[in-house]
Parts: C-alpha cells; sequence; structure tokens
C-alpha cells in the first residue's frame, strides 16, 4: 500500500485526487464526461467547498471521493492510502472507516427506526456501536426519538439523524453534498454550528453546495469551482 | 439492531410480502411430499416390525401359474429335507360379507399344532376349553353386527347352509394393517365355510438354524419345483420394495412440481422493488460490501426455506398420524372399499427427516443464489447522482 | 429399479442440482481464471470480480451442501441393506457394483479439495492484490471435472445394484481368507507397527511444525489408520475375531462410535491439506491447523487403542 504526504503549507493531505477522470457509460453511444482532469487536496481539519450549478460534476466529485464508483483514470488518496484501485473488500472497509457522507435527500430508511438506522452502517463489522449511538443521539438531542420511524421525523431531526449515520463510525472525512438544500435559514446555521464543531475535533469536510449561505460561510478554507467537470 | 442477521430479520417485515406467497407454496409442496414419505415409511415399518411374526418359508402350490390347495402327500416329503424343523399346513381364505360389501380374512386354528404367530398360539391354546369360539379384531365387529345374535356370530357356509360361532373375544393388533380383517376359529368351522374340505391354502416351515432358510428354501423347490417358496426376507423385500417404487414415483412426480416451484421462485426473487433496490444501493453507500449483501439475501432465502419445511412437516405429522391421511394412503396401499381401515403407525427417524429436508430446501436455495447474487451486485453509485 | 427408491432419488436429484450450479459457475470461472487482473481498473474487470463472487458463492454452498449429503449417501447405504439381499450394512450395497468403491474414493477426495479450495479462496480475499483468484478459479475446472465423475459414477452405481442376486456382505468383502496364508500387510504386527510408528512420526512433525513432513504423514495416516480400523480394531468393537466391517460402526447396536470415528480421522487428515495448501501458498501457517490435525489424530487413536485394551482387561485375552 502506498503511503504518501503530500504537504501543503506544512499540514497533511487527507484527501487527495490526482488528475480525474469520470465518463460515464463509456463504449456506449451514450457516454458523457462528468469529470476531467481534477486535481484536488484537502488538509486534515480543513473544509473545502465545491462550488458549481447542477451538473457540474460536484456530486460525482464526492462519489468518487467516497469510492463509490472508480475513477476512469487519476487516483484517489484517502488519509495517505490509495482509495481508487482497491478491491471492494478493502474499499468498503476504508470507506466504513475513513468516510462519513451525508446525502442530499438524507437516504433514511424510512421504515427502519433512528436507532435502526444509527446502526446501518456498523453492522458489517459487528463490533459494539451502542454507546457511539447513545452519545450520538444524546449530542443531537433525539434520544427521546430513538425508536421512531424515520419517516415520521421532521426535516431538521431527519437531517439530523442522517449527520448521526454519517458519524457514527468515528470517521476522519465527511463528505456532504447539498447539506442545506432541504433546509431553512434557521436549520442551516445550526448545520453550520455542527460542521464548526466537527472540524474543531480534528475531521476533514468536504461539501459539494451552491447554497450562498455556506458558500459565506467564514468555517470553509477554501472554495473550489466546478464548471462542467473541470476545476476553475 | 446488532447484526446483519438481525437487519434480514428486519427486512422480513418490510419487504415480507413477497417471501409469503412463495413461502406459503413451499409449505404446501413439503406437506404433501411429506406426508407421502411419512406414509410410505410407517407400512415399511410395519412391514418390519411383523416380519419378527413371519415364517422362514411360506409355500403355495400352483396349479396352471395360479394358487392352487397344497395336500398332504405334497407336504410329507418336506419333512425328510435336512435342516427343516416343522411343515405345517395353514386354512384360510376370504370370506364376503355382502351386507358391508367387504372381504375378511378367515383363519383356521388347530389345538396341539404350532401355530406361527403368537396370537393363532394364544387362541389355540383355549379351544378344546372353549364351544366352536371365534377371535376377531375390533375393526370387524361393527361389520359382523348384521349376522351376531347376543354373542353367536352366523357365517354363509359355502355350498349352503350355517355355521354359527361364539364370539370368544376380540383383538386390537398392534399392526392393524396386516390383521385388521382377520377373523381367528376352530380349523373344522374354516373349512366348512371356506369350502376347503381336505388340503391346505398354504404351509409354512420353520427351518432349524435361521441362517439356512435360503438353503432349505432353494433345497424345497429342487424337491417340487411345482411349489412357490418364498422365504421371510423374500416377503419383506418385496413390500419394501413396493412402497420404495410407489413412493419414488410420488417423488418423481413431485419433482415437476418443484421445480416449476423452483422457476416461479427465481422469477420473484430476481424482481427486486425500486425500494429494495434503493435500499440496496444506500448500504452499498454506507459500507456494506457485495458479500454482505449476498450473505443477507441468502439468509432471508434460507429463513424462509427452513420455516415453510418445519411448517410443512408439522402439517404432515398430524395429517398422517393424527388424521391417519385421508386420500392420499391409498396410493400406497391400494384403495379398496372391500378392506377395512387401518390406522398409521406412528415412526419418524433421522434418516427421513434428512430425506425430506434434502428433497424440499436445497432446490429453494439453489433457486435463490442467482437472484441473491444480482442483487447484490447493484450498485451504490446511483444514490448520488 | 433401484435408482427410483426415494433416498436415492433424493440423492442423485440433490447431487444433480449441485452439479447444474457447478456448470453454470464453470464459464464464468474460466473466463476469471484467464483474464482477471486485479490492477486494472476497466469496466470488463469490474464484471469479472461480480461474476467472481457468484462462482465463489456457488462452490461454498456447493461444499456446504455436499458435506451433511456425505452423512445422507451413507444413510441412503444403510437403508439400501435391507432392500438388497445379501447386504447386512452399507458395505455390501458399496460391493454391489464394479462402481462403487470408485464412487466412495472420489466423492472423500472431492470433498477434501473443495475445502482446500475454500481455505484458498479466503487466504486470497485477504490480501488486497488477490494473488489466487486466478488459479483458483482456473482450478475450478478440475474440482468441476471430479464432480462430473462423481455423480455419474453414482448414478452407474446405483443402477447397476442387482435386485434378484443377493450381494456380498462385510464378513465376505473383509473377512481373511480361511486356509490361505495371510498376506504381509494382513499381519497384526505389521499393521500396528505402521498405525502407531506413523502417529510417532507424526508427533515429531507436529512438534517441529514442519510443514512437508506433517502433511506427509498426517495424509499417509488416514490411509493408514482406515485400513487399521477395518483388519485390527474393527473386530474388537464387535468383539469378533471374523467381523470385519467399516460400516457396521454407524449402527444403533454400537453405539453409532463409526461417525466419531470418521468425523476425527476426516478433522485430522483436513488438518494435514490445510498445512500442505498453505505450504504451496507460501503463506504463514497458523498453529491452528497443526493443533486441529494432530488433536483429532490423537482422539482417533486413543479411541481405536480403548477397544482392544479393554478387550483384553475384561477377558484376559486378546481376540
Amino acid at each position: 500500500m502506498e503511503s504518501e504526504h503530500r504537504r501543503s503549507g506544512g499540514d497533511y493531505a487527507m484527501i487527495h485526487l490526482e488528475h480525474l477522470y469520470k465518463t460515464f457509460n463509456e463504449g456506449s453511444p451514450s457516454a458523457f464526461e462528468a469529470l476531467a482532469d481534477v486535481s484536488l487536496h484537502v488538509n486534515k481539519g480543513e473544509c473545502v467547498l465545491l462550488q458549481g450549478a447542477s451538473g457540474s460534476g460536484k456530486s460525482t466529485l464526492l462519489g468518487l471521493t467516497a469510492g463509490l464508483y472508480q475513477p476512469s483514470a487519476g487516483r484517489v488518496i484517502l488519509d495517505g492510502e490509495t482509495f481508487s484501485g482497491l478491491p471492494e473488500h478493502f474499499a468498503c472497509r476504508l470507506r466504513r472507516q475513513k468516510i462519513g457522507i451525508l446525502f442530499q435527500q438524507f437516504h433514511l430508511v424510512g421504515t427502519l427506526s433512528v436507532l435502526q438506522n444509527l446502526a446501518l452502517p456498523t453492522l458489517p463489522d459487528q463490533k459494539e456501536h451502542q454507546q457511539t449511538i447513545h452519545a450520538l443521539l444524546e449530542r443531537f438531542g433525539l434520544t427521546a426519538k430513538q425508536h421512531a420511524l424515520a419517516q415520521t421525523l421532521s426535516g431538521g431531526e431527519q437531517q439530523r439523524v442522517a449527520l448521526m449515520r454519517a458519524l457514527v463510525n468515528d470517521p476522519a472525512i465527511l463528505l456532504a453534498d447539498e447539506p442545506s438544500a432541504n433546509l431553512d435559514e434557521a436549520l442551516t446555521q445550526t448545520l453550520l454550528d455542527f460542521f464548526e464543531t466537527l472540524k474543531q475535533e480534528g475531521k476533514t469536510l468536504l461539501i459539494a453546495t451552491h447554497d450562498p449561505v455556506l458558500l459565506a460561510w467564514k468555517g470553509a478554507e477554501r472554495i473550489v469551482g466546478l464548471e462542467k467537470g473541470r476545476v476553475l | 439492531m446488532k447484526t446483519l442477521f438481525d437487519y434480514t430479520l428486519h427486512s422480513f417485515n418490510r419487504f415480507g410480502r413477497k417471501n409469503m406467497v412463495t413461502g406459503l407454496i413451499f409449505t404446501a409442496l413439503v406437506w404433501l411430499l411429506s406426508s407421502a414419505l411419512m406414509i410410505t415409511h410407517a407400512l415399511k415399518q410395519a412391514v418390519l416390525h411383523t416380519s419378527a411374526s413371519l415364517p422362514h418359508i411360506t409355500l403355495t402350490q400352483l396349479q396352471g401359474g395360479r394358487p392352487g390347495l397344497l395336500s398332504e402327500a405334497t407336504l410329507e416329503p418336506l419333512w425328510a429335507i435336512r435342516g427343516v424343523g416343522m411343515v405345517q399346513g395353514r386354512v384360510w381364505g376370504l370370506h364376503y360379507f355382502e351386507i358391508d360389501n367387504v372381504y375378511a380374512s378367515i383363519v383356521g386354528v388347530e389345538p396341539y399344532v404350532e401355530n406361527y404367530n403368537a396370537l393363532s398360539s394364544a387362541f389355540a391354546a383355549t379351544l378344546p376349553q372353549a364351544n366352536l369360539p371365534m377371535l376377531t379384531s375390533t375393526a370387524l365387529l361393527p361389520i359382523l353386527q348384521p349376522y351376531r345374535s347376543q354373542d353367536k356370530i352366523s357365517f354363509l357356509r359355502h355350498g349352503g347352509g350355517f355355521e354359527t360361532l361364539a364370539l370368544a373375544g376380540t383383538f386390537d393388533a398392534e399392526y392393524s394393517l396386516f390383521s385388521n380383517d382377520v377373523i381367528v376359529m376352530p380349523v373344522a368351522q374354516a373349512r366348512a365355510i371356506l369350502g376347503i374340505q381336505s388340503g391346505f391354502t398354504d404351509a409354512f416351515v420353520h427351518v432349524a438354524n435361521s441362517d439356512e432358510v435360503a438353503t432349505i428354501a432353494r433345497k424345497i423347490k429342487e424337491a417340487n419345483p411345482t411349489l412357490r417358496v418364498l422365504t421371510k426376507e423374500e416377503m419383506i423385500q418385496g413390500y419394501l420394495r413396493l412402497y420404495d417404487y410407489k413412493s419414488g414415483w410420488f417423488l418423481g412426480l413431485m419433482l415437476i412440481c418443484f421445480f416449476t416451484f423452483a422457476m416461479l421462485l427465481y422469477d420473484k426473487a430476481s424482481g427486486l422493488s425500486s425500494q429494495e433496490r434503493k435500499e440496496i444501493g444506500l448500504l452499498k453507500a454506507l459500507g456494506w460490501e457485495t458479500s454482505h449483501i449476498l450473505r443477507h439475501k441468502l439468509t432471508e432465502a434460507a429463513l424462509v426455506s427452513m420455516g415453510g419445511f418445519f411448517a410443512g412437516l408439522t402439517l404432515a405429522v398430524w395429517y398422517v398420524f393424527g388424521l391417519d391421511a385421508p386420500l392420499l394412503r391409498h396410493l400406497f396401499t391400494g384403495y379398496s372399499a372391500l378392506k377395512a381401515s387401518f390406522s398409521l403407525p406412528f415412526h419418524l427417524d433421522a434418516p427421513l427427516l434428512a430425506l425430506l429436508f434434502f428433497g424440499t430446501v436445497p432446490l429453494y436455495l439453489a433457486a435463490c443464489i442467482v437472484p441473491a447474487w444480482k442483487a447484490s451486485i447493484e450498485e451504490a453509485g446511483e444514490i448520488m447522482r | 429399479m433401484i435408482v427410483f427408491t426415494p433416498y436415492v432419488l433424493t440423492l442423485l436429484i440433490v447431487e444433480g442440482i449441485l452439479l447444474l450450479l457447478a456448470a453454470l459457475a464453470l464459464p464464468f470461472s474460466l473466463r476469471i481464471g484467464l483474464e482477471f487482473n486485479p490492477k486494472a481498473t476497466t469496466a470488463f474487470q469490474y464484471d469479472l470480480n461480480k461474476k467472481s463472487y457468484l462462482v465463489a458463492t456457488i462452490i461454498m454452498f456447493i461444499l456446504l451442501l455436499k458435506l451433511p449429503l456425505f452423512f445422507f449417501f451413507i444413510w441412503t447405504m444403510d437403508a439400501l441393506a435391507l432392500s438388497v439381499s445379501g447386504a447386512m450394512c452399507a458395505a455390501g450395497i458399496l460391493s454391489a457394483s464394479p462402481w462403487g468403491s470408485w464412487m466412495f474414493f472420489v466423492k472423500i477426495i472431492a470433498l477434501f479439495l473443495l475445502c482446500a479450495w475454500v481455505l484458498v479462496h479466503r487466504q486470497d480475499l485477504s490480501e488486497p492484490t488477490y494473488p489466487f483468484t486466478k488459479q483458483k478459479f482456473y482450478s475450478f475446472q478440475g474440482l468441476f471435472f471430479l464432480l462430473v465423475v462423481e455423480y455419474f459414477l453414482q448414478v452407474a452405481h446405483f443402477a447397476a445394484i442387482p435386485t434378484d442376486t443377493p450381494v456380498h456382505c462385510c464378513s465376505v468383502l473383509f473377512g481373511q481368507n480361511e486356509g490361505f496364508m495371510t498376506l504381509f500387510w494382513q499381519e497384526d504386527g505389521v499393521i500396528l507397527g505402521l498405525f502407531y510408528g506413523l502417529y510417532l512420526l507424526m508427533g515429531v512433525a507436529y512438534f517441529l511444525k514442519h510443514p512437508r513432513l506433517y502433511g506427509f504423514t498426517s495424509l499417509v495416516w488416514l490411509g493408514v489408520s482406515i485400513y487399521a480400523l477395518i483388519r485390527f480394531f474393527s473386530p474388537y468393537v464387535y468383539e469378533l475375531p471374523t467381523h470385519r466391517c467399516p460400516f457396521c460402526l454407524l449402527q444403533g447396536e454400537y453405539y453409532h462410535v463409526g461417525y466419531l470415528m470418521y468425523a476425527l480421522a476426516f478433522l485430522g487428515a483436513l488438518g494435514g491439506v490445510f498445512v500442505v495448501f498453505k505450504l504451496f501458498m507460501k503463506r504463514l501457517i497458523s498453529p491452528f491447523w497443526y493443533n486441529l490435525s494432530f488433536t483429532c489424530n490423537t482422539l482417533l487413536l486413543l479411541l481405536l487403542s480403548t477397544y482392544p485394551l479393554g478387550y483384553y482387561v475384561r477377558n484376559g485375552v486378546w481376540l
């Protein structure tokens, strides 16, 4: 396993994306290039915002970083380990251990309870996570609703559950795809407060957004623009 | 929810309807197959159990290829064969009861002569004291009712007239399959009723050393080729093979049902609902591997098949041993309105249960492997788009 | 015909289903064996990777079913003994056709090789470079061929069992020919010498953790122990000097002790097989496999030895 430490201003690069290309439906008439020659690094404890209109490739970039699909070319290196090209078993294990994902649509399992939704990322490793789950519930103020079905929760509550689920394995990296898309201003501010806390805990954040409130957030070190799959 | 197994259990509640249909059909098929095999198994056990009372060798006289009467002169020379312990003729035959349209077996018993089973011997011991007694099974009592006056029963004699006998008692045969239709009486009366004035219906041979049965049987055959010689082993094997043959055919036919079911199952299992598909994509995004999804889907299949198996098996036990397998058992014992009914003896053992398990569950699981795999290779990428 | 009896029919159907699944896996396994490249990240390779899950699942399913099915196979043969004249136990059924012994032998080999395949599979998946993927899937071709041979031997054997002529029973098959000179390898001294001597050698290999020596001795000991069981130890179980049978041990009157004996023999040999395969893969051999193998072999030795010793203690003589 390669171990690379890219130094930038004395900091350790938690996420290192090297000349990434991604073409969907390769070889077929409907093939389209979603990303072209994208390079990016995010240092430990940093928060980088990906800005771009719909279809600019933000979600694709996040998907590649999370290992949800493989790049057509280029490399994804997370915490010093080359992630792209890893066999599935090792890639999934890395994803479980290092990455938490906050989806735009939350993607909670509506017919499971809050507690059960939080347990989902922990089941493959079969390690004891009850304490962590209860600590998260307390932290985010949802202990009373732990047995409620996810589909009965309000938008803000669902978002908190989604965030808790992303953090249940204590990942070093949090990827968020348009996290404020379904929130009002007050909830967006709450979200930003959570992000700030996570940064202080040393977590690395990569957030895709075109929300001006998020883009104006002082907590983000950098904003990277994307257009038609290329970095601006 | 602490393990993948917990997740599978929870999924039953959420996506269970599809499994319910296939589970119910599977239960019905297991019930049908289990019932059939339990019936033949019970019949085989009855044969094996009563084999202890079967004579070493049974002889019948063939005349023109059909069974005829054995004469004393035919049996006499057999005593000279070395190894033969005893040769004894038997008088028995079928008697028709017109009112119930049923046949019963009448067996003649002589005192001071060794009989081949304990029942006849015990009865024979009472003959000198009692006045023309008869013994019958409890199942025949209702059929004998029209011919009964107090404790005397009249039988139509062959050639006209009646033979009246006193009912000395009834027996409740342990294995009613073979003696349910038997009436035991003194041999003179049996001869009169059956019209066998001289000679014997068949004869049994006791061999001093039971290891020599096959040799003695061969010698008897050589001494008199017109006799049909049947050893105890051959008789048992004949019955076992008959039941094996019948149940084998039934199994073969059930196979067609099972394979059709397997195709139905494959089809159903392959069709993932969009909700399920989405959920699998989500699980993969959360870090579940293909092997975890596979394990989940195969555990689901295992639970449905095992549940169906135990349910079908339980229903079959109740149907065969509780209800006496109405309709189905006639397939194996032959339907005859002319015969009295009997009950199937309860007998289950590990090899039979293994037979039922292997005949059902593996096919279910095999049909689910490819659909489970197809579900497990769903991509996680869609979730980000 | 014997083939239509429920036990045999069920056995052949289940084995047939497994063979069908194996046939389904065959073309994929060949493709993976020839073209898999774990370093490549093309769509074709991802497709091969996905197919590898299907093939591996099928092979694991076959193994998981074949293990209990082997017991069912023994019960089938025992059940048939009632319906076939001359046969007193499964030994008679096995000898009833020229294919019986081969069928049995191939079955055992197939079980061992399937277990070994799973070992290689698990080792392969534990390393990110998937170093054995090509070989393990390519070797499935050989396994498949063995499964086909096994199946056809079974069909041929059961179809050939006569229903009208008696077959031999175990005392004829395994009995010593009276009046003839005992052959060298039938001598008690030689049998026991080999049995205990080889065990001691295996013990030395165990303590030294020498994989080649241990693998060799444990596999040879399997054959020697079965032979010793049949020729020397089984008469002490039956307490009859002329009764030498490997199958009557499984029956209730001997407390089904045969199942324990054969389970120990199988596990003992399996551990040895795993040591050898780990050696071929040039990977660290966990002490667990040595321990499993040697413990089972030791227990087997002790179990077998108690019968003649117990007989001598009770009766003051040997058989």
